[in-house]
């Protein structure tokens, strides 16, 4: 496994949900807070904290 | 959503889900923030190799994430148990006891009101029981929300074992 995927499933699991729901599954921000039953704004914000701590744990090129 | 920070933004950026307003908004933000920039850059090639064909992804681990549903919901809750739930503890054994004695008096021979004879009576103890599984679970439903919890309220087995 990849340091990115490890550090994927390090992520809260709200967060390493929407990153997978959107990555693998495909799916908009607006149907991700649908799966999880939670507002868009909170999807978006749990994305970006997810893509921010991805970021910062395994740099700018994973 | 002009409270929201144009950081926050940039990861539906990096997918084009903005439209309009916002889009023209953080737009016009990266024209003069180079530290957005690189941000913008990042998140596209993580979402990228994250999509791309790789190693199976780790499963999505959906009991930890209805465990912090729940975690969430006991929390939201907890404050007002504490405030009116002390003065209506009594409440579900009350009424309990009611429904039990309810039961008996219409189980009785000649008990009950004339209207509640012959075939009647089975039918009338077998509602009256199926609602004592929900009081016994009285003092959960107490503090739920009734529209916004309706699905924790129809799977209260499942609130209580973890199940699901």
């Amino acid at each position: 496994m990849t340091r990115l995927w490890s550090a994927v499933e390090q992520l809260s699991p709200q967060q390493r949900a929407a990153v997978l729901l959107q990555c693998k599954e495909g799916l908009a921000t607006k149907e991700i807070a649908v799966v999880l039953s939670l507002s868009e704004a909170t999807v978006r914000v749990h994305l970006h904290r997810a893509l921010a701590t991805l970021r910062k744990r395994v740099g700018d090129k994973a | 959503m002009n409270s929201v920070h144009v950081e926050e933004l940039l990861a539906a950026h990096a997918r084009g889900e903005l439209e309009g307003a916002e889009r023209a908004r953080v737009e016009g933000h990266l024209d003069g923030c180079a530290a957005c920039r690189e941000t913008l850059a990042a998140f596209r090639g993580l979402i990228e190799e994250l999509g791309a064909a790789g190693p199976p992804a780790p499963p999505i681990h959906w009991g930890a994430y209805r465990a912090e549903l729940r975690e969430k919901l006991e929390r939201r809750t907890a404050p007002r148990s504490t405030a009116w739930t002390a003065v209506w503890r009594p409440a579900p054994a009350l009424v309990a006891v009611g429904l039990l004695a309810g039961l008996v008096y219409v189980g009785l021979p000649g008990g009950g009101r004339g209207s509640l004879t012959g075939d009647r009576i089975p039918f009338e103890n077998l509602i009256l029981a199926s609602r004592l599984d929900m009081i016994a679970k009285l003092d959960v439903v107490q503090q739920l929300d009734v529209v916004e919890d309706f699905d924790v309220i129809n799977h209260l087995d499942r609130l209580s074992t973890g199940e699901g």
